[in-house]
Formats: C-alpha cells, sequence, structure tokens
C-alpha cells in the first residue's frame, strides 16, 4: 500500500489565496514538465560535458537498430527534478526549443533563450547498483519508477523483444523491437530475467519502502505468459514471505477469459491490459498483434471488463496513446473504461526511434496539457482515488501529480503550511 | 542580404552540377519544412511588401492552412526559394521560421539566422484585378497559380457539416465559417465560366481545377457539366484542360460522363490507404460513397476511361504509417493513376486540431520515394501538373531526379497553350 505524503495540519493557517497561489505554481510546474517530456531537450557541447561530468548524460549509450538504420543515442540515467519536487524525464532531442543550460554548476531549462526553471540532478536508487549472485546488477533486472515521492515504485520488463516481431505485428508506436544494445557491445543479448532474480530484486527495494510492482513485457511466443507470471508470483511470495505482494501483472487479453482468475490466485492484486487507442478501426491499425494474438478489439474490452469483475473497481488498468487519434475518439475509450471501474492511464505519445512511426510527432503541449487535465477529471468522476491510481499504474504520471495538487497533498502544501503556522 | 530576382531564370543552358542538384535538393527539405513549421511574421513588417496590392494575399476559398484563423492582417499567398522552388506561405506565430525585411527585401530567419533570401509571388493583374458581369471580382471565384492554372472551389462548404461524418483532417467548414463575410458558398457555373473564359483570352489561364465540398445530395456531376458547357461555350474549346475533382461515384457509369463533357483529368482522393484508418479518419467517404474498396474500384475505373496519366488521387501524408502510403501511391501508379502524397497539415477546426504532422525529414523522405515511383512508372511532368493542377514538392522532386533544373535553379513550368 502507498504511503502517503503526511496530510497538512487539520487547522489551516494557510490563506486560500496563498493555496491558489501555491497551485497555479505548481500547474504551471507540471505544465513545463509535460513539455519537456512532450518536446524534449537539447543542450550545447559545453553544458553535454558539464552534465558527463556530473554523470548524469551518458553521451551515445543507447544504440538502436531499425528499419530507419542504426541511430545512436543519449540517455540520462538519473531522475530530475522540478523547484517544487516533480520529477521529469529528459529525453534528447536535436530539433527542441527546449534546452538544458548551466551556471556556476546550477542547470536550468531554457525556451527561446527564456529561462523558465532550475532542475536538479537527483540520484538513482541505491539498490540499482547491488548486483545479484550471478553478477547481474539489480538496474538490468528492474527499475525504480516513481522518483520524488514516498509512494514508491518498481518495474520489471520480463524480456526486451516481443514476439509480434517475428510477424510484423509490432504495435505502431512501440519501439520494443527496436534492437537495442548498449554502445560497446558486439552482440544483441536476449536478457530474459528469471523469476528468481526479480523476486531477489523486489524483496530489496520492498526492504527500502517499495510498496508496488509492475511486471510487464512483450509478447511471449506461444502466448506462454501465464505460465511465467505465475512463476514471478510465486517466487515472489516466497521471498517476502507474504501473499500480497501489491503486484500488477501486464498482459495481453486472453481468448479464455478464465484464464484472467488464475492471475488473481497467483497474488498479482492489479491487472493490465493497455488498449493504447479506442475503436475497432483504430485499434486493428496500431495494435495489429492484438488483434490477431488476442482476439480483437472487442475481445480486449471484453477481458477488461471480465477483470473488473474479477479484480475489483479500482483494480484493473488500461493504457491509452494519447495522440495517436482524435481527443473525443481517445476520450470517449476512457470515459467507458473509467465508468466500469478501470484505472485509466494516459501516456502522451512520444514517437519513439526505432518504432513504426518514427518521424511522425506527437501532438502539441497544450493539446496534451488539455488531454491530462480531462483525464484526470474523468478519472476522479468516477470515484477513482489516489491509491487506487498508485497501485494500479507502472510509473508515476501526471495523473498522480494532478490528483495531489487538487487534494492539497503534494508535499507544498505542507511546507506552505507550515510556514503559516510560523508566521 | 541582397535578394536575387528569383522568379525569372537567367538564360542558362548548362545542366545543374552534383552540388548543384544537392543544394535542390536542400532547398526542397527547406521548402517542405516551411510548410511543416510554418513562417511567424510581424503584421507591420509585412505592410512594407505591398501584400494584397502587389503582392498576392490569402483568400481561403476552401482551406486554411494556416495554425490559427486569422482575418486581422493579410498574409502572403506564396513566394519562390532562390532556387525557384514555390512555396505556399503557411503562417504560424509560433514557428522558428519568421519573414523579415532586410535592406527592404523580404528573407526568411530561423531561430534569428538568415536561411533564404524570397521573391513573393505578385499579383498578374489579368486575373487578380477583373469581375465578373455580376460584379463578383475574379479573387472570389478562383485563385491563380504562376502555371497559368486557375483553382475554382464551387463551394466552400462540405454537406458532410453537422453529420459528424467530415475527414478528421478537413477544415472546409470551419474556414468557410471563419471567413463567411468575404467567401462565396455557391459559385454558379456562369461565374466560374467567365472567370476562366478570362483568363484563358488573356493568355494566363491554360488549366483549371474545379473542387469544392460535398454537394447536398451528392448533386455533383450536373454542377461539374454545366461549369463545361459555359466553359466550352466562352472559350470555343472542345476539350478543357482541366481537373474535375469528385467524389467517388456509387454508379462508376457516372465517371464517363466527366470524360464525355471535355475534362482531361478527373481525382478522386482516397486519402487515406490503409482501409482501417480511412474508416476512421473519413467516416463520410467510408459511410456515403461505398467505402475504401469502392474508391479503389472508382480510380481503377476511372484510370481505363481517362487512361493512363490522366487520374490523380490523394493521400493526406502523415496520418499513417509512411509504408502503408507508399503502398498505395505504388498501386495507383500501377494502374495509371498519379497518387500524390503531400504532408498533412493539422489545420484550425478540423477534428486534429493541435496534432502536428510528421518530421520534415519523414515528408522529404517520402516526397522523394514518391517522385522516383512516378519515374518508375513513366509519367511526365505535364501528366503531374495536369492531374495537380498546382505546384508541389513531389513535382520538384520529380523534376530535379529528371534533371530538369539548369545551373542549379529550377525554372517555372507552364501550362501549354491548347
Amino acid at each position: 500500500m502507498p504511503t502517503l505524503v503526511a496530510p497538512a495540519p487539520t487547522a489551516s493557517r494557510a490563506s486560500s489565496q496563498a493555496k491558489s497561489r501555491l497551485k497555479k505554481d505548481l500547474y504551471e510546474e507540471l505544465k513545463l514538465k509535460l513539455a519537456i517530456y512532450i518536446e524534449g531537450v537539447h543542450y550545447s557541447d559545453r553544458v553535454a560535458q558539464k552534465l558527463i561530468d556530473a554523470d548524469f548524460l551518458h553521451k551515445y549509450e543507447i544504440q538502436n537498430i531499425n528499419l530507419n538504420g542504426a541511430k545512436r543515442r543519449d540517455t540520462f540515467p538519473k531522475p530530475v527534478y522540478l523547484p517544487h519536487g516533480f520529477y521529469v524525464n529528459f529525453r534528447y532531442e536535436e530539433d527542441s526549443l527546449l534546452e538544458v543550460v548551466e551556471n556556476d554548476g546550477t542547470f536550468g531549462i531554457e525556451r527561446r533563450g527564456q529561462y523558465l526553471s532550475d532542475v536538479t540532478l537527483g540520484e538513482e536508487a541505491d539498490w540499482h547498483f547491488k548486483k545479484l549472485a550471478d553478477g547481474t546488477l539489480y538496474r538490468d533486472i528492474a527499475r525504480a519508477s516513481s522518483y520524488g515521492v514516498p509512494d514508491k515504485s518498481l518495474i520489471t520488463a520480463y524480456s526486451e523483444e516481443c514476439s509480434a516481431k517475428s510477424n510484423g505485428e509490432t504495435c505502431l508506436f512501440c519501439c520494443y523491437n527496436s534492437k537495442v544494445r548498449r554502445e560497446g557491445e558486439d552482440e544483441w543479448q536476449q536478457r530474459w530475467k528469471h523469476p528468481g532474480q526479480i523476486a531477489q530484486v523486489v524483496k530489496e527495494a520492498y526492504d527500502e519502502g517499495y510498496s508496488h510492482f509492475t511486471l510487464t513485457g512483450g509478447f511471449v511466443p506461444e502466448r506462454r505468459e501465464l505460465d511465467y507470471y505465475i512463476d514471478v508470483a510465486e517466487a515472489i511470495k516466497e521471498k517476502l514471505g507474504r501473499d500480497d505482494f501489491n503486484g500488477t501483472a501486464c498482459i495481453g487479453a486472453p481468448l479464455d477469459l478464465r484464464i484472467i482468475e488464475k492471475y488473481k490466485e497467483a497474488g498479482f492484486s492489479t491487472i493490465s491490459f493497455n488498449t493504447e487507442v479506442w475503436g475497432k478501426e483504430w485499434f486493428n491499425v496500431i495494435n495489429p498483434v492484438k488483434v490477431t494474438a488476442c482476439g480483437g478489439f472487442d475481445n480486449w474490452i471484453k477481458a477488461i471488463e471480465y477483470a473488473v469483475k474479477v479484480f475489483g473497481p479500482g483494480k484493473v488498468r488500461s493504457n491509452f496513446v494519447v495522440g495517436l487519434q482524435p481527443k473525443d475518439i481517445t476520450f470517449q475509450g476512457i470515459d467507458y473504461l473509467a465508468s466500469i471501474g478501470v484505472v485509466t492511464v494516459a501516456s502522451s505519445f512520444i514517437p519513439m526511434i526505432g518504432s513504426p512511426l518514427e518521424g511522425h510527432r506527437s501532438p502539441t503541449v497544450d493539446w496534451h496539457w488539455d488531454a491530462q487535465l480531462k483525464h484526470a477529471q474523468i478519472l476522479r468522476k468516477y470515484g477513482r482515488t489516489y491509491e487506487e491510481i498508485y497501485d494500479a499504474t507502472p510509473v508515476r504520471t501526471l495523473t498522480h501529480d494532478i490528483y495531489q495538487v487538487e487534494d492539497e497533498t503534494w508535499h507544498s502544501f505542507a511546507e506552505l503550511e507550515a510556514e503559516s503556522q510560523l508566521n | 542580404m541582397t535578394a536575387p530576382s528569383l522568379v525569372t531564370a537567367p538564360s542558362r543552358a548548362r545542366a545543374s552540377t552534383p552540388a548543384e542538384r544537392e543544394a535542390l535538393y536542400q532547398e526542397l527539405l527547406l521548402e517542405i519544412d516551411l510548410g511543416v513549421q510554418g513562417i511567424s511574421v510581424d503584421p507591420a513588417e509585412l505592410a512594407k511588401f505591398g501584400v494584397g496590392s502587389q503582392i498576392t494575399e490569402q483568400r481561403h476559398l476552401l482551406f486554411d492552412m494556416n495554425k490559427k484563423h486569422q482575418d486581422s492582417f493579410a498574409l502572403p499567398e506564396a513566394f519562390f526559394l532562390p532556387h525557384g522552388l514555390f512555396v505556399r506561405f503557411r503562417w504560424d506565430a509560433e514557428s522558428r521560421y519568421r519573414l523579415r525585411a532586410v535592406d527592404g527585401k523580404p528573407v526568411i530567419f530561423r531561430d534569428g539566422e538568415p536561411v533564404a533570401p524570397i521573391e513573393f509571388y505578385r499579383r498578374d493583374e489579368r486575373v487578380h484585378s477583373g469581375n465578373t458581369s455580376d460584379g463578383t471580382p475574379f479573387d472570389r471565384i478562383a485563385s491563380f497559380d504562376p502555371e497559368g492554372s486557375v483553382h475554382v472551389f464551387f463551394s466552400n462548404e462540405c454537406d458532410l457539416k453537422g453529420t459528424g461524418q467530415d475527414c478528421k483532417f478537413c477544415n472546409i467548414n470551419s474556414t468557410a465559417d471563419a471567413y463567411r463575410a468575404k467567401n462565396i458558398f455557391l459559385k454558379t457555373p456562369r461565374q466560374v465560366g467567365e472567370v476562366y473564359a478570362a483568363a484563358y483570352h488573356a493568355g494566363y489561364g491554360n488549366h483549371i481545377r474545379l473542387t469544392g465540398g460535398f454537394i447536398p445530395e451528392r448533386r455533383e456531376v450536373e454542377y461539374y457539366l454545366d461549369v463545361a458547357e459555359e466553359i466550352k461555350s466562352r472559350t470555343g474549346l472542345e476539350e478543357i484542360h482541366g481537373l474535375a475533382v469528385i467524389g467517388a461515384p456509387q454508379d462508376l457509369s457516372t465517371i464517363e460522363k466527366y470524360k464525355e463533357v471535355g475534362w482531361s483529368n478527373l481525382s478522386i482522393n482516397i486519402e487515406i490507404w490503409n482501409k482501417d484508418i480511412f474508416n476512421a479518419i473519413c467516416p463520410g467517404k467510408s459511410k456515403r460513397s461505398g467505402g475504401w474498396e469502392h474508391w479503389v474500384k472508382a480510380l481503377e475505373h476511372a484510370a481505363k476511361v481517362f487512361g493512363k496519366g490522366n487520374v490523380r488521387s490523394n493521400i493526406v501524408a502523415g496520418l499513417e504509417p509512411k509504408s502503408s502510403t507508399l503502398e498505395g501511391v505504388e498501386y495507383l501508379a500501377s494502374i495509371g493513376v498519379i497518387c500524390y502524397a503531400g504532408a498533412w497539415c493539422p489545420n484550425p477546426g478540423s477534428e486534429l486540431e493541435g496534432h502536428r504532422t510528421p518530421e520534415a525529414s519523414w515528408h522529404h523522405d517520402l516526397t522523394l520515394k514518391t517522385a522516383a515511383i512516378y519515374a518508375k512508372h513513366g509519367f511526365t511532368t505535364e501528366q503531374l501538373y495536369s492531374c495537380a493542377g498546382f505546384h508541389n514538392p513531389t513535382i520538384d522532386a520529380f523534376r530535379i531526379n529528371a534533371g530538369e533544373a539548369v545551373e542549379g535553379y529550377l525554372p517555372l513550368w507552364t501550362f501549354p497553350r491548347i
């Protein structure tokens, strides 16, 4: 269960005006967070060197080898924080108008020469650098997926390839099947994670206060995913010494819906079927493997409806890649699924290197901002709580942030209150 | 920086060198990027150039391709780049490209750095200043391109309005609403005939493109026949060097009527090659015109009736994966249909407003591949222009590939006199 931020004292002394100003500032910062995600950042060679010196930028660490040729790209191994503590992802984008700048050791973000905000470089989770008995780094098994908040979760992608590749059925927005390797590696390595490895990392993370785990990955050949998920659940339960590990199983819709019950029996508390786009036509185009392997859009939705009956409202998640289709169509789907108790996730579309839609562009930041606000409102309308969103979602999203701003549980409100008490 | 004279290439004879061809391909990329990203401009700066007097201004007779609808100042319609490529001006107040005056001459800047001097497309008094017999200005009936083509948008509304079946990328109805005070809903065949005849007799107009939204009850065939008769009677021509843009008719034999009354070219715009995306993006075309298969059948039938290189289709590039678009271009070319794949512009008022078209490099690659398909199937520059009615980057790519540039300059192509 999530460790919620301590609520503000009941006898609030902070004025409503002060809270209102804070809320406005927080929303502006969240919009910048979104902009950084959508547009990416660029930086001069001088700043790149500063980032490298800070061990914050790994130049050309990753190579994607795909239909469009080999592409090398920088990676940012560590989190970045905006002034109010919101975590952002940095992603290099050569043509971005957002530029990382550095002055006397302080990093910041500019847009067209206008300084927008300081940023603070953070650290990876300590456990990332531990090693399993076989020498594997923990970070190669799982990653922390919610920086900057006490409600900590981690995620494992059990394999780094999806069997959709062999049939040319990769989802169009997905780069999972772009052959990725770290610079310097000669061979493509099939990095399957074994249940025992995953259980060990989950145990260590949970001992450090992590409280949610997501298991996901590409389609397994012959759809043998159930066996694997059960093995992982059993290994985690044994390692933790308890049956409830607050885990989400992210899977494709099974043709026999009764299989969904097996995931619950195995101990997963939440389950996820990522619809990605709404409407049969869109689904057919964007998710070809989910049509051929999972019975198509109709069966996918039936699986979600069935899962809500098995797991309960607030215990089933479905992701949408927002920006692939007209907004009103996406929101028809989000509204319907949320209305039956699904925790929808509105992931902004990023046309990734190596995906079939490489070279496309996501809608504008304003478009996405409107979508994010709408999405949070819909979840709220259907009664979803912050705890449910946390328990069902693999990573920290803007929806989490918006919920905490609206609930005034973001730590800045406690700080404001503390200041008011002093005054 | 001083802008050279660009519209009329000096007398040149030498073929382009490899370096000059590369410069042309780079200018092609710039042409595409200016469409993708748009151009910002200070309205006060624009006033210095004489937009609306010597320089042609945007009219929005059918679509508005700017980032937003605006009618508070006149925007230029188009301009030439230094190597002769013709670019439609697309306004975006937030664009990193900016138009500025340098020594009184227009120059495009990117992020504050000069990129290219330009020369505006200028008004031609033979066509831009006339009036029909009922007193309607010619440029409220049609627009005119430097190649000698006349573009008539018979209706500036689409009957799909209010049905929820508009094509998702289209802003014809939003544009009509935004500029309603200035535009004419339906142009009469007589008005169209008068404008084209005047342009023809003045030696300017040698091609007409007739297009518009869906007409209520799909009575477009009667309208196109009436326009054809008006043009023929006023020009004395038996065949109209012109492109009729229509929706796929339910009865395919209707296609023959367009040929019989004298239209030389026919366009049936499929918009999307992937059938599922077609259904999602073009619900009206899917539900009213027999669906994707019927559109393809209509194109196949039209190719037989009008002959190779005389039928056009269009795919809005960027709404589906590139491989799908190219598959459509290739198939249609194989049956003799020229299919354009111009860059999707998520324009104001369309259901996809706020989306963004793919990167310029994506479109550049598609443009070169499309031009290569045209060459492989033996189409000619004249066929490409006759099927388009107007210039576009794919024709530029085709002409550069074909060696039509001289000394690194792509001269203006003009429609031959019939």
